[in-house]
């Protein structure tokens, strides 16, 4: 019995371990992948002779996607024009460098126009190949002439190779010269490439234990894994890279599938392809098909099983998973789709997340399969939840024994409004069950939400289980006196609503469960933002604001006005009527000049006050005033003396 | 011919426009994978006239200052988990950068560093801890890989601003996944730009909620900004996949629910907001100010109380990178002496805003202040001096009937001192006489 429970444990110690250490590639080259990548091949005529080089790899990359089907890929048109571009290039030996020479011999291969081979063109590449040029010009030229139909000096170019190699052995250079060493022929000129396959992979960084590169990222990775595989299979020899290196090649260059550019692009599907068909390797790659949630109505995992491509491995395969929730089961083949392949579970399972072991073994053992053993899948067991045994109420804060609770049923609510005031509590309880497994439990958001009914402020409490005792109960207490911060001591009208959600439950809901009215004390501190108004932004227009003109005082009726204006003439008329009575006279008045200037002075004063009064300002007024008043001033001193003087006289 | 001039013309116009808006930017990434992975924003970002220097956080010679001048114009942060920028960046940098009027715009995953942490403290923003992502179990996308935190945000939760969002009815639902925000309630110059729903709240998914939750329903912020009082913009998510290549493509179907969407919301989003970000969208600036006494045309030395003034003043808002004339009917001129006396909506008049109003019977120093302060729009602040003086005395009334029977006395008094000095001076008492 023990021995069986620690072989238990030993077992589930694997599971664990291997949970952790599963390196299988969990994606490969999607249908959506394709198209975008195909959208990055997109060739747009008319063709310049400086495009060759994206137009190269745009070719590459559309025919590995189109299965090499030319004609999908170019219209009959653009390859004719293709043709002529690329044959202008190559007879254009003055102009020509190993470079353009590679690429447009390359796009005369793939497309098949016509060979130029021209004795001039023959001459000028293999002039490249002498000791002194660099692996990439060796690599470049040797190609073009593989490309236009021409036959390689075995023997001379490994030599010239070797000297080059040793001059620059950078990764690109090295990863050249094993693709340039995998044309040559005959065991002896490759035989001294073999032993630096070992030297370049262990200088391969690994990154998180999954993805091994090489320094300066794809194009140089994709470049020595491309060398090292055509090589060695052009040797005869073993690769010379573990499985499990080669599952980290894979998975680094499956997470560099977004690339953006039509050169990275065509690299990445070159060794892509490679990796779906060679000699030594061919990874494995499971992925979960669609939602990782399993619900009980559809109890089905289904993954797919495929090549590097997406596409199927192209054999009949034994589909084993072997976790907890399953057991150890084959997947069924699912009809119409070979990488599909579902399995049933018991419908009885229960909730949880699983990590699911799988083991994809060919019916004839096939040692190139990599990868295909320990794949893991996370799949998550959905339930159904029901929510019972729902109760809510108000007490008093000091009472200890529950009093009279109102109990509920989803997705009822409550007809009346409660009410509490800051010496109650409002209390809340409820069971949360799995339907299908039939016992209590908890979820990851059981949460009560307030909603002020006026200002509709959100406030939320974390209802908490009690996970004493097997039969898991919540309950929610919420003391209004020291939870009145929480509500920025706002009495009102609030909505209660239970949440309750979690990642194992397919049926998660809003429970609105009823209002309350909520009394807090009216003594509160002011917040920040009622301290300082000023502080706060306003979006919105403000108020129009009108200023108050001072209103005119009342006046008198114009009648009393007019009385009073004809009343203050009267003294006037008086004092001439009495002066008329007496007989007054001017007889002592003297002929002289002065009299008419000091009456015309005086007058013309009184004719200033009224200018005066309708438009002159003071100044202008003084001004004048100060000549009449000196004219004034002189002639009535005359006036007076001569007066004076004639009066003397009389007496 | 005059087409191709115009057009021409046009074309310089708009290049001169372009040249006020865009500019050098510096995207910090946490690896280059991101420039991949994100390729779609930067592409547009560069389609629509952005220089964009990618450059690792920790790279040893990141600067933003060079002699005394900022090599960039705008910052964009997709770099969540840097814990300390290389070179002379720092926090303080950064928040420098930002009074000096640049830009940022910071992305961040649910594996938040200290030191973009730190820079989001400094903008009234606070980030939930490392681990921790905005769960939904009510609103999450089918694609979910089980953490119901691939999270589909409704539009309708957006801020109420189409400069900031763009148009937030047509949009479809917007895909979330990360950390979530809260902001600091008493910052004024905080916008809660997407809010999640109700029932979301953050947390780490492999945890069970022990303690209080660092964002609860509405107050979980998905994407946040500041537009500080210099309107520098900062904005701040807690998802670094909401600009990825990734949910821009995607589609977005809700659990439980049947309305399939063809495309995620988030490629318009991500748009809208670098437009705003970036100050392509909701930039607004004074053109000539004018103002005068009703019926004259040039402004005078000073006003007098109660004169008819008539205030015009011109707004230009920038669109496609050309200034043209700023459509609004809320727009508001105040006549301020310490407190506004008056406060008036200004009216569209061909480019103008004119407003007509009778100046107060108050005397002194006042100011004609145009405070137009609208969410998503730059801070336009515009104020113009001038002198009020009260009547001279000539400017009273005259002839007032009920102050005839003063005018009366006083003339009567006149007439009657003049007629009575000349019967005083004159007079001959013939009685006087002895004989």
């Amino acid at each position: 019995m023990t021995r069986k429970a620690a072989f238990f444990a030993f077992l589930l110690n694997c599971c664990v371990y291997f949970a952790h250490s599963s390196l299988t590639p969990n994606t490969f080259l999607e249908d959506e992948d394709r198209l975008r990548l195909l959208s990055l091949f997109q060739l747009n005529p008319p063709f310049a002779a400086s495009d060759v080089v994206k137009i190269h790899y745009s070719l590459i990359g559309s025919l590995i996607l189109k299965n090499n089907d030319l004609n999908s890929v170019l219209p009959s048109k653009d390859k004719a024009d293709l043709c002529t571009l690329c044959d202008g290039i190559l007879t254009n030996v003055e102009q020509l460098n190993v470079e353009n020479a590679y690429f447009a011999s390359s796009i005369v291969k793939l497309i098949g126009c016509k060979t130029p081979n021209s004795p001039k063109l023959i001459s000028v590449l293999n002039a490249y190949l002498k000791e002194g040029s660099t692996v990439a010009e060796l690599h470049r030229a040797a190609n073009s002439l593989l490309n236009i139909g021409q036959s390689l000096d075995s023997p001379k170019l490994s030599k010239i190779l070797q000297t080059a190699l040793k001059n620059d052995e950078s990764l690109l250079s090295t990863g050249l010269a094993f693709q340039l060493a995998s044309n040559l022929k005959g065991a002896e000129n490759l035989q001294p490439f073999v032993e630096k396959i070992s030297d370049v992979v262990v200088q391969a960084d690994e990154i998180d234990g999954r993805l091994l590169q090489f320094e300066g990222g794809l194009g140089i990775t994709a470049n020595i894994i491309l060398g090292i595989y055509s090589f060695a299979t052009a040797a005869n020899k073993p690769i010379g890279l573990t499985n499990d290196q080669s599952i980290k090649f894979t998975n680094y260059f499956l997470s560099r599938k977004t690339v953006q550019t039509p050169k990275s692009a065509a690299e990445l599907l070159q060794v892509l392809k490679l990796l779906v068909d060679n000699k030594y390797h061919i990874p494995v790659c499971v992925s979960r098909y669609q939602s990782p949630a399993i619900s009980h109505s559809n109890p089905v995992i289904s993954v797919r099983v495929a090549n590097v491509m997406g596409k199927s491995l192209g054999r009949d395969l034994k589909v084993t998973a072997n976790s907890e929730l399953t057991g150890k089961k084959n997947f069924q083949s699912v009809q119409g789709d070979s990488t599909l392949f579902a399995l049933k579970i018991d419908n009885k399972a229960r909730r949880g997340a699983y990590n699911i072991s799988i083991d994809v073994t060919p019916s004839k053992a096939d040692p190139r399969l990599i990868g295909n053993t320990n794949a893991v899948v996370k799949v998550i067991m959905m339930t159904e939840i029901s929510i019972e045994n729902v109760e809510i109420g108000v007490v008093d804060s000091d009472q200890v024994t529950s009093s009279k609770l109102t109990e509920l049923k989803y997705p009822s609510s409550i007809t009346q409004v409660l009410e509490a005031d800051y010496q109650q509590k409002l209390i809340l309880k409820f069971v949360l069950r799995d339907k299908i497994a039939g016992d209590t439990m908890t979820a990851h958001q059981a949460f009560v939400l307030f909603v002020n009914e006026e200002s509709k402020q959100e406030i939320v409490f974390v209802a908490e289980p009690d996970t004493s005792k097997p039969e898991i109960v919540y309950k929610f207490d919420l003391n209004l006196n020291t939870r009145s911060k929480d509500f920025s001591h706002i009495s009102g009208r609030y909505q209660i609503s239970l949440i309750i959600g979690d990642f194992v439950v397919s049926n998660p809901f809003v429970w609105k469960l009823g209002s309350v009215k909520l009394t807090f004390p009216a003594s509160r501190e002011a917040t920040q933002a009622e301290k300082a108004p000023w502080m706060k932004t306003h979006y919105s227009m403000k108020p129009e604001i009108k200023h108050m003109f001072r209103q005119q005082e009342k006046r008198p009726p114009a009648i009393v006005s007019d009385t009073f204006s004809v009343l203050v003439c009267v003294p006037f008329l008086i004092l001439l009527g009495l002066w008329a009575k007496l007989g007054i006279n001017l007889k002592n008045i003297p002929i002289c000049l002065s009299v008419v200037i000091f009456h015309v002075g005086l007058g013309s004063i009184f004719a200033l006050f009224a200018c005066f009064w309708l438009k002159l300002n003071m100044f202008t007024t003084i001004k004048y005033l100060l000549g009449l008043g000196l004219i004034t001033f002189l002639s009535g001193h005359s006036l007076l003396s001569r007066l004076a003087s004639k009066r003397a006289e009389q007496k | 011919m005059t087409s191709t001039l115009s057009l021409s013309l046009l074309a310089i116009v708009s290049f001169f426009g372009s040249a006020l808006c865009y500019g050098e930017t510096l995207v910090l990434v946490d690896n280059l994978a991101t420039r991949e992975t994100h390729s779609l924003f930067f592409k547009a970002l560069q389609e629509r006239g952005f220089q964009l220097a990618f450059k690792t956080a920790d790279d040893p010679n990141l600067t933003l200052i060079k002699y005394g001048e900022y090599l960039y114009k705008h910052l964009i942060l997709f770099s969540p988990s840097v814990e300390e920028f290389g070179g002379s960046i720092s926090v303080q940098s950064l928040t420098d950068f930002v009074d000096n009027g640049g830009n940022v715009l910071v992305a961040t995953s649910s594996d938040v560093g200290d030191a973009i942490r730190e820079f989001a403290a400094e903008c009234g923003l606070e980030f939930d801890e490392a681990g921790s992502y905005v769960i939904d179990h009510l609103n999450y996308d089918v694609k979910d890989e089980g953490q119901h935190s691939l999270v589909v945000a409704n539009p309708e939760n957006l801020i109420n601003a189409p400069a900031i969002v763009g148009n937030k009815q047509t949009l479809n639902p917007i895909l979330f996944e990360g950390t979530g925000i809260i902001s600091d309630q008493n910052n004024p110059l905080v916008l809660d730009i997407l809010m999640a729903s109700s029932t979301a709240y953050s947390y780490n998914p492999s945890k069970k909620i022990t303690e209080y939750p660092h964002a609860v329903g509405k107050n979980t912020l998905l994407i946040s900004a500041l537009q500080a009082r210099n309107n520098a913009r900062v904005l701040f998510t807690g998802s670094l996949s909401l600009f990825s290549d990734k949910f821009f493509r995607s589609g977005v179907q809700k659990v439980g629910s049947t309305n399939q969407f063809e495309k995620s919301g988030n490629e318009a989003l991500a748009t809208a907001l670098s437009k705003w970000v970036f100050k392509e969208e909701g930039v607004l600036r004074v053109g000539i100010v004018e103002h005068h006494i009703a019926g004259e045309k040039e402004a005078p030395a000073f006003y007098t109380i109660m004169d008819d003034v008539v205030y015009s003043i011109e707004i230009e808002k920038l669109q496609n990178g050309v200034w043209v004339p700023y459509e609004a009917d809320d727009v508001q001129l105040e006549f301020v002496r310490i407190d506004p006396f008056v406060r008036t909506s200004l009216k569209k008049e061909g480019k103008k805003f004119v407003a007509k109003f009778r100046i107060p019977d108050v005397y002194g120093v006042f100011k004609f202040v145009v405070d137009y302060h609208r969410l998503g729009l730059t801070h336009l602040y515009n104020s113009t001096q001038v002198s009020v003086r009260p009547l001279q005395h000539t400017q009273y009334e005259r002839f007032i009937r009920s102050a005839y029977p003063y005018y009366f006395s006083a003339f009567s008094m006149m007439l009657g001192v003049f007629i009575f000095s000349c019967v005083f001076l004159y007079h001959k008492d013939g009685k006087d006489k002895p004989e």
